[in-house]
């Protein structure tokens, strides 16, 4: 036995010690960052040596820096992070759109309409006053305003949207690169040891989250060091390599593919479902419910209006611009729409329908919202087809599957405007040379009450008000949702806090502990020292 | 549970913000004076407040409608009562010029005094109100009878106007009503001279009359009075002219003028009495309405006052007690 093992046992124990208060201090600099996982010290002793008494111990070491991680904590966490991600974006969304509509404290729409019909039964009294129409003229030019003012402020959400989910993707590519960068750098500090690196792995963990708010994941860790990482069943990050996420704008939303496959209908969670979602509610019920509301009550004015007779004694004279410019999309190889044109404005029912080729040059009318087929028959090159007052021509072949989206709403609110330029134009009188007969005046006002049919049987306002409410209620449910994720959400966070997370009262003690350890091993040392001493004076 | 400071520090930051959070909404209440201040606050009752609102809105139309047509019917019946004084005074004067005891000159003054009342009868039918001829029906841009022998000019027809959600009202007069003769029922007359006199309307609004010597069989004279501005001008003639006969004709013009005017008098008076019943209901369901839409949506200002105390109690012992809680760790008691 040799005096000069208790140096080394000294000096072992200095070492390890030393070893501990830095992963202490590492803990205490790291109190605040909240993907780090606590990191302790274990510590180990030195393989004994023989003597001629017994097994001598050699001192301790440090045989590892444990993290404390729970995976189920930090899966839980990952997986909320998603549903938090969709539920934030869809309370805000939804909020934004509420305040489109929200007249609690300022005049919108439904004032507008109110002043309009206002003017009309002013009119009533007297119709062949002057300035009576030029108010009218006046309040219309503000109606129609509004319709404009709602559909663009609707339209820059939905631009903001559009400029999110591109954000978001670059975000998204940006992080898969991130990823695999991690993975390579774990994967070659690993490499050969048992040792984890802890630090690095807590980087991951941190991007893992960030990606889960994003978009839904699933992932899995491979050979123990490669995350791999999937989006809709396809490969997203795969150990140091990773495949980018596309997103291509169309007409009627956006389309992703990863790894050319197109994984738009998996996509379920996250900030990008929620902004997607928002985009097909705008679309599908705000704009398609207002674009309707404006065409349909603007059209069935129309229609009594032009049956009137002004102070010039003419009839048929619009009130409001009528439909034109009708919409369609076309997606045949080769067959063209030639024409396309309102057949009868009192047949139009405002909806957006999809003709639809079948074997046979068969065509078949389905309206987009209800799935219903209004109207088959057999396809004729250069032969109108006619349906709910729209009149389509469409010239060429048609194979099976070829398509035609057509909408008679999408840019009404655009292009619509008052008819009328003069005061005397406006026709409120069912016989002519009458100039105080109010008669089919009386019917204009009628509208207001009126359940027409293109509003599904709802009058303006029962129309406009469900329209809101039904917007006011999705808009609480998501605050109500979002209330109810960020709880879950805060309760796992603290949960994984108080499994992973420093206490600085705890590492405080540890410090001390580690110190007097430290100073007691230096007089190890410095009593071995006083022996060695004693020993060579004797010689 | 190894509760740590980081989780103590969200915790208060979370709290913090909830508070505030409070604060925010009341403060939004206090100064809209409104608890709803959009449709998430409370779908049901956004919803409910948007329909008394609409209701309101027609409530306040309605009324303006029917002060409208209070201004047009008073001054219908203001023009009626002055044509019922004229035509009054019309028969006094026929009666008297009837009379056997008068002779030609206080006749001729009768007659003068007839055309007078006959000149001003017309230029209240074709009085204005508000830029409008009110007795010209739906051509209101005309007169109603251009001239003393001219037929109805206007057009007849119902200006109606809508008093309330269900009911309409009629505002105006249509002047053959009153001064043609499209509902003088045909009949026939003896004068004391023995003559026979008949009158028949004809389907353009002017009476015919006939008048046949004591044989019932001789038609002395036929004369086509096309209104009864007409008809005192032609009474007025006659009277000049000392033609009892045909004076004694044409007064029975009088009596159906008045009886005319009588009954669209009545018509108006009824009008106007309904349309006070009319705006009075209105100010009821008015105040009604108002209260309902009050009681969903105005904010009480004392509840709102004391919550916002309250949640500032909160907020301060909060911030008292966290202070004293962060102010120490171990590492300060450590030498």
């Amino acid at each position: 036995m040799s005096l000069l093992s208790i140096f080394d046992i000294g000096r072992n124990a200095l070492f390890a010690n030393r070893t501990a208060m830095s992963v202490t201090s590492h803990n205490i600099a790291n109190v605040n960052n909240t993907d780090y996982s606590r990191q302790e010290v274990i510590f180990g002793t030195e393989t004994p040596t023989k003597i001629r008494d017994g097994f001598l111990g050699r001192g301790t070491t440090v045989e590892t820096i444990k993290r404390s991680y729970d995976r189920f904590l930090t899966d839980m966490l990952i997986n909320q992070e998603n549903t938090l991600g969709k539920s934030t974006i869809l309370k805000n969304i939804l909020s934004q759109i509420e305040e489109v509509f929200n007249e609690s404290n300022r005049n919108g729409l439904t004032d507008a309409i109110n002043k309009f019909f206002n003017a009309l039964e002013d009119l009533s009294t007297n119709p062949s006053d002057i300035s009576k129409r030029i108010v009218l003229l006046n309040v219309a030019d503000e109606l129609v305003s509004q319709f404009k003012t709602i559909e663009n402020s609707i339209e820059d959400i939905t631009n903001n949207i559009m400029f999110e989910i591109s954000t978001l993707v670059k975000k998204l590519n940006s992080l898969g690169n991130d990823l695999s960068e991690m993975n390579k750098k774990i994967a070659q500090l690993e490499a050969g040891g048992n040792d984890k690196a802890n630090d690095l792995r807590d980087k991951r963990d941190a991007i893992l989250k960030e990606l889960s708010s994003i978009i839904n994941i699933s992932y899995y860790e491979n050979n123990d060091k490669d995350l791999v990482v999937m989006i809709g069943m396809r490969n997203f990050v795969n150990g140091g390599a990773f495949n980018e996420l596309s997103a291509i704008p169309t007409e009627e939303n956006v389309r992703f593919m990863l790894d050319n496959i197109d994984i738009s209908n998996k996509i379920a969670g996250g900030k990008l479902n929620g902004l997607i979602e928002s985009i097909n509610f705008i679309k599908n019920e705000v704009l398609y419910k207002i674009r309707k509301l404006s065409a349909g009550f603007t059209n069935e004015f129309n229609i009594i209006h032009s049956n009137g007779y002004n102070l010039n004694n003419n009839q048929g004279v619009m009130f409001f611009l009528p439909i034109s410019n009708i919409y369609y999309e076309e997606h045949s190889q080769n067959s063209t729409v030639t024409s396309i044109s309102v057949n009868n404005f009192t047949d139009l029912k405002f909806d957006e329908y999809y003709i639809t080729f079948k074997p046979g040059n068969i065509y078949e009318i389905t309206n987009k919202y209800n799935n219903q087929v209004i109207a088959s028959g057999n396809y004729i090159s250069g032969s109108p087809i006619i349906f709910d007052g729209i009149s389509v021509t469409i010239t060429g072949t048609v194979a099976d599957g070829d398509s035609f989206f057509i909408s008679p709403i999408k840019n009404f609110i655009k292009k619509v405007g008052i008819n009328i330029t003069s005061p005397e134009e406006i026709s409120l009188a069912s016989i002519p040379n009458a100039p105080s007969d109010n008669s089919s005046l009386l019917n204009l006002i009628a509208l207001k009450e009126k359940k027409a049919a293109s509003l599904g049987n709802k009058n303006i306002y029962d129309f406009l008000n469900e329209t809101i409410s039904r917007v006011g209620a999705l808009s609480a449910s998501a605050d109500d949702n979002l209330k109810f994720e960020q709880a879950l959400y805060d309760e796992t966070a603290n949960k994984k806090s108080i499994a992973q997370g420093v206490n600085l009262d705890e590492e405080a003690v540890n410090l001390i502990k580690y110190q007097r350890a430290f100073e007691a091993a230096a007089k190890v040392i410095q009593v071995a020292n006083e022996l060695y001493e004693t020993l060579v004076k004797l010689v | 549970m190894r509760v740590n400071i980081s989780i103590l520090y969200k915790q208060l930051v979370d709290s913090i913000a909830k508070k505030n959070n409070e604060i925010f909404k009341a403060h939004e209440e206090l100064s809209t004076s409104k608890k709803i201040n959009r449709p998430s606050d409370d779908v049901a009752s956004y919803s409910k407040a948007y329909n008394y609102k609409i209701k309101l809105n027609y409530i306040e139309q309605f009324k303006r409608n029917g002060e409208y047509a209070d201004g047009v019917l008073k001054f219908l019946e203001t023009q009626l009562n002055n044509i019922t004084d004229n035509l009054d005074r019309a028969l006094e004067l026929s009666i008297l010029g009837l009379n056997s005891t008068e002779d030609n000159i206080s006749r001729n003054a009768i007659g003068s005094e007839l055309k007078n009342i006959s000149d001003y009868i017309l230029s209240i039918a074709n009085s204005k109100y508000e830029g409008n001829f009110v007795f010209s029906g739906l051509k209101s841009n005309t007169e109603a009878y251009p001239t003393t022998t001219s037929l109805f000019a206007g057009e007849t027809g119902k200006l109606n106007i809508n008093i309330n959600e269900v009911s309409s009202m009629s505002l105006n007069i249509s002047g053959d009503n009153l001064f043609s003769f499209k509902h003088f029922s045909s009949s026939s007359l003896i004068t004391p001279e023995n003559k026979y006199i008949y009158y028949n309307s004809s389907s353009d609004g002017s009476l015919n009359i006939e008048i046949r010597d004591t044989d019932n069989v001789t038609v002395l004279k036929k004369i086509n009075v096309s209104n009864v501005m007409d008809g005192i001008s032609k009474l007025s003639d006659a009277f000049k002219k000392n033609d009892l006969v045909e004076a004694r004709a044409l007064s029975e013009i009088i009596s159906f003028a008045k009886q005319q005017a009588v009954i669209a008098q009545t018509e108006v008076g009824f009008k106007l009495s309904r349309l006070e019943k009319q705006q009075q209901a209105l100010d009821e369901t008015e105040l009604i309405y108002s209260k309902l839409l009050s009681d969903i949506q105005d904010a009480d200002i004392t509840i709102v006052a004391s919550e916002i105390a309250s949640i500032q109690t909160a907020l301060e012992a909060l911030r008292v007690t966290a202070a004293k809680v962060f102010s120490h760790s171990l590492l300060d008691f450590l030498r």
